[in-house]
């Protein structure tokens, strides 16, 4: 139990991909539309990263290894992850918003950014036992929703100071915000380690 | 909404009268300063306000931005990050610190105001993290080098290598006698500043005392944890006063400052416990910057539903 916790809260306040990792910074862009959305997408990831997790770790402890495929694990897990984050935002639409628009976006974007953070599922879950790794699957979903929350309210000032240099407006400006939150959560995250390793 | 931009509207043109304040109340910390660390501490000073002013002249003349110098913010960002330095920090580091906070912090963010975060934390924020060595280095009180020698430790860094019988005594600590960031050691000289800044209504007194209940809670209820080292020590009356008392960058309401202020006492604490920083008071107050969107929000909702309810009661009387 406690190596669970470990492993989630760690994911969360220790290696923090959304703001220590390149591919992470993406989806936090992309997701910090507003609160609602970035809960929303943050749950509906969870949610298919621990589907893709159930899956994946009986294939990659006996499947690939009975085949001599080990080197697959990426070209299984990614896929699957991805499959999943379609699938749980299209039922999203379909339940809460059928006709709207914007699901549709939306299952584009849940669909790269559970590649992404399969991607990064995949270093961290190696040894882990069965139960671990679906806690570290939920702990990048956990990594997600923190930061596109964080950063969301960092948008909302941006989005609505006239005085902004027009030079620097929208994007240059979430860029200098996204660098100064990635800078706080490190000196968070250095804090963390102490407690968590 | 109308709320908050009214709020902004009102914040902007004290700007000025405001800033003169907060420069006129950190005095007594200056002389403090002076008087404990020696002269090296002033000239950090003079050189952070000077490269403040020469980054936001430059930064409006690119961009063809209004001239805002004369509100003297950047001057005040200036004082406040080099209060929080140690007095023998070196110079060109401070500069780097001053271009972080005004360019990166204030100016692409709209200026005084409008920016998301505290500039002068951000911009010690940013040097902590890139010259953790530089900032933990510090200088020996020189008041007390006469009695003893040996390498300076701050309270809080003597408390987390476990040298408790060299920590200072609470009268020490109160008088700034110890070893620390330049102006951030003499309680009694922030005090001053701070209440001459509640007397002229420059800030609201709910802000300090949450931040500080927070500091004092949070440390009574870890075993072996003393509350009153943990506010007279490491910039807790600095921070709540000066960094948490930010109108710009904290909640508007007082039960925004309230929830705001005691949060950040709470993130001050754990980060201190960790021992991987001289002080957690920047962070914690970072942190909480970033949230301020949503403890407005809330506020104004509960504002709108108290309204409401007040409003359906009349019309019930009549």
């Amino acid at each position: 139990m406690k190596a669970i916790i470990v492993i989630i809260v760690g994911l969360v306040l220790v290696n923090n991909i959304a703001v220590a990792g390149k591919p992470g910074v993406h989806p936090a862009f992309r997701l910090s539309a507003g609160a609602g959305i970035s809960a929303a997408a943050g749950i509906l990831i969870t949610l298919a990263m621990a589907a893709a997790a159930v899956c994946a770790w009986p294939l990659e402890k006996y499947l690939l290894p009975a085949y001599g495929t080990g080197y697959l694990r990426m070209t299984v897990f990614i896929p699957l992850a991805a499959g999943f984050g379609y699938l749980f935002s299209f039922l999203m639409g379909k339940l809460f918003s059928p006709g709207s628009r914007k699901p549709g976006r939306m299952r584009v974007m849940m669909t790269a950014d559970c590649a992404v953070a399969g991607a990064i599922y995949i270093y961290i879950s190696q040894d882990c036992s069965y139960l671990q790794s679906l806690a570290a699957a939920a702990g990048e979903g956990a990594v997600l929703i923190l930061v596109t929350i964080l950063f969301t309210a960092m948008r909302y000032s941006i989005d609505r100071t006239e005085t902004i240099p027009g030079s620097l407006r929208g994007t240059p400006a979430y860029f200098v915000a996204a660098a100064f939150l990635a800078m706080i959560l490190t000196g968070f995250s250095q804090a963390a380690a102490v407690y968590i390793l | 909404m109308k709320i908050w931009k009214i709020f902004k509207t009102e914040g902007n043109r004290r700007n000025e009268k405001s800033m003169a304040l907060v420069g006129i109340s950190l005095f007594p910390a200056l002389a403090t300063g002076v008087y404990i660390f020696g002269s090296r501490g002033a000239m950090m000073t003079l050189v952070c306000v000077a490269a403040c002013i020469v980054f936001e002249a430059i930064f409006n003349a690119v961009t063809r931005h209004p001239n805002t110098l004369k509100d003297g913010s950047a001057a005040v960002t200036g004082i406040i990050l080099s209060y929080l330095l140690p007095s023998g920090f070196p110079f060109w580091m401070a500069v780097t610190g001053c271009f972080v906070s005004i360019i990166g912090a204030k100016q692409i963010f709209g200026g005084f105001g409008r920016n998301i975060l505290n500039p002068a934390a951000a911009g010690y924020a940013f040097l902590m993290l890139l010259f953790p060595g530089y900032i933990a280095h510090l200088p020996f009180p020189s008041v007390a080098a006469a009695v003893g020698g040996g390498a300076a430790a701050s309270p809080l860094q003597l408390m987390a290598a476990g040298r408790l019988e060299e920590i200072p005594s609470y009268f020490e600590m109160f008088l700034g006698f110890t070893s620390g960031s330049f102006g951030t050691v003499s309680v009694i000289a922030l005090l001053i500043g701070g209440a001459f800044l509640i007397w002229k209504k420059q800030i609201s007194p709910v802000m300090p005392l949450s931040v500080i209940c927070g500091i004092a809670v949070t440390a009574a209820l870890i075993p072996g944890q003393d509350p009153v080292f943990h506010i007279l020590t490491g910039g807790s009356v600095f921070g709540a006063i000066y960094l948490a008392g930010d109108f710009a960058t904290t909640p508007s309401g007082s039960v925004g400052k309230a929830v705001f202020g005691l949060i950040c006492g709470i993130l001050t604490v754990i980060v201190r416990m960790s021992g991987t920083y001289i002080d957690g008071m920047i962070l914690a107050v970072l942190i909480m910057n970033v949230v301020t969107p949503y403890i407005d929000a809330a506020g104004e909702k509960l504002c709108l539903k108290g309204e409401k309810q007040i409003s359906a009661a009349e019309t019930g009387k009549e």
